[in-house]
């Protein structure tokens, strides 16, 4: 694997083809502070799947991340990341941007699941996430945002957070996901915020079997009530949805998240539960919502 | 036909106050547009007993008001009366794609259709017979919403009246902020309920809000548009499955 130095501080590039009956990773491009772990051998299934890795385990004041995900047709392939990614303090003011684009051709799936973000007392984030998702392919994508971490232990010490993700299908936009957090201008843990909750996570599924039974479906499956958290789910324009949890913690959040994921999975891939296998705390709040 | 023609009174002098009148009809809550169908995901909150009064009511109102509205229907109506100023009337649907996609609860992209289509009927209505760019664009609009090239808001069609009208985004942010806030008065006035006289307070104190918003509108760029916070949004999904309602969204 080669390396380039790129007019960013960390720069990841991977392609999936389909090749011999199965999903190779074609091009596996990274740079500056961004990595690519081996493959991952998963519990219960085969399929190709990588961690996104950033080095020294977050991103740093000002510094700007690139990452591209290009998958081509009749590939499979899961793309999640190790840790949260954490936003370190900013002491100059600088915002850490990061801009992600996603393609998913045809007969593609795509499982990009990167973990909540965590940003720091003082920290400044944007984030632009480009998704497009080809008619007749698949996408499964979670993201999220935590109430931060800071030396004082106060929740919502970061200074702003701005995250965008366009998702087209076919070309056309089908959802404008704008989320503005200004714990300078608002009262984080109060009503229309987070509402008392710390952690704020989403799914968004795009495939052309999403139609409005099948959302009422995913309401059935999740009509139960998880403690310490309040979700929704609804239909997006085009066949796509989106699942919102306000949750107390980042591991309880990704747990119920999961759930419905594996309900998609087996539903339309026909696979088992996914077992990242990334932490204890993890399958155990998987454990208590059953 | 304008209520000023064949009417002995001075053009000049009782103009304005016409054009005014004109506008406090499309302001009034019983302007028949449907709004008074939709809480914008108030509803689950009073599901939910955290809106039970008029304290937490305003609560509700005014950070919707910061937040969602304001980078939305607030922002749209300041993006169409640019767009229209410039003569670039492409971006005015382009604003109507991105506002509405950026709603992720399908009961208020359904709900902000409903209301623009009865709005652009209503306004058809009583200036169709004008010769003005914008009646033509507002019938451009509902063909549009007919043929699903466009979703429908009703804050872009209020736009398109108050260019007409000779007004500024100013005038025209605050006048479509009192004529949402009134509707929502009222529904809180029945749905929680809440007196008149504190509906009423409620409306008076939340003026400071809305000249505010207008003030922060004006250096907002169209990359804020449909930007939102996590409960107001989620409020509206949750909607979906409340099983008891008074509201369509």
């Amino acid at each position: 694997m080669k390396t380039y130095t790129y007019p960013c501080d960390g720069y990841t590039e991977i392609e999936f083809t389909y090749r011999g009956g199965r999903t190779v990773a074609s091009k596996r491009v990274t740079g500056g502070q961004s990595k690519l772990s081996a493959p991952l051998h998963l519990n219960h299934e085969d399929t190709l799947a990588f961690f996104l890795i950033t080095m020294g385990g977050g991103f740093v004041e000002g510094e700007h991340y690139k990452t591209f995900i290009t998958s081509h047709e009749k590939t499979h392939a899961i793309v999640a990341s190790q840790a949260p990614t954490y936003v370190y303090k900013c002491n100059d003011g600088k915002t850490t941007v990061q801009d992600v684009k996603v393609k998913v051709a045809k007969d593609a799936v795509l499982e990009y699941l990167p973990d909540d973000v965590i940003p720091y007392g003082n920290s400044k984030y944007k984030q632009v996430t480009k998704i497009d998702v080809a008619k007749g392919g698949s996408l499964l994508y979670t993201d999220g945002i935590t109430a931060g971490w800071s030396m004082n232990h106060k929740d919502f010490q970061y200074r702003y957070a701005h995250m965008v993700s366009k998702i087209t299908y076919g070309g056309d936009l089908i959802f404008n996901d704008n989320l503005i957090l200004d714990p300078h201008a608002f009262q984080m843990a109060e009503l229309g915020l987070f509402e008392g909750y710390k952690n704020y996570s989403s799914l968004v599924v795009v495939d052309e079997r999403v139609n409005a039974k099948l959302v009422e479906e995913l309401q059935d499956f999740n009509n139960l009530s998880f403690p310490g958290a309040i979700m929704g789910i609804s239909r997006l324009e085009g066949p796509a949805l989106v699942i919102r949890v306000l949750g107390a913690s980042l591991n309880s959040n990704r747990a119920i998240l999961y759930r419905s994921i594996d309900w998609i999975r087996q539903k339309f891939y026909g696979l088992p539960h996914l077992d990242l296998r990334k932490d204890e705390a993890f399958d155990n709040a998987l454990n208590a919502i059953g | 036909m304008s209520s000023m023609e064949g009417r002995t009174a001075k053009k000049e002098e009782y103009g304005e106050i016409e054009k005014n009148l004109e506008i406090f009809q499309v302001c009034d809550s019983t302007f028949p547009i449907g709004t008074f169908n939709h809480s914008y995901g108030m509803e689950t909150y009073l599901r939910d007993g955290v809106v039970h009064d008029a304290p937490s009511f305003e609560k509700w109102l005014s950070i919707y008001l910061e937040t969602q509205f304001k980078w939305g229907e607030g922002l749209a109506v300041k993006l169409t009366m640019e767009a229209l100023d410039k003569g670039d009337y492409e971006k005015i649907w382009q604003i109507d794609r991105v506002l509405t996609l950026s709603a992720a609860a399908l009961e208020t992209r359904k709900g902000a259709s409903l209301i623009a289509v009865q709005m652009i009927d209503l306004l058809i209505r009583l200036y169709g017979h004008l010769d003005a760019k914008e009646v033509e664009i507002l019938r451009e609009y509902r063909i549009r919403i007919r043929e699903e090239k466009a979703f429908g808001n009703q804050a872009i069609a209020f736009a398109l009246f108050m260019h007409m009208q000779g007004a500024d985004f100013r005038q025209s942010v605050c006048y479509y902020s009192y004529s949402i806030v009134t509707t929502m008065v009222q529904n809180a006035v029945r749905a929680i309920p809440l007196g008149q006289k504190a509906g009423q307070d409620i409306l008076h104190t939340i003026f400071g809000d809305i000249i505010e918003l207008s003030s922060a509108i004006e250096d907002l760029d169209e990359s804020y548009l449909g930007a939102s916070v996590p409960g107001v949004e989620l409020a509206q999904i949750r909607h979906e499955t409340t099983v008891f309602r008074l509201f369509m969204s």
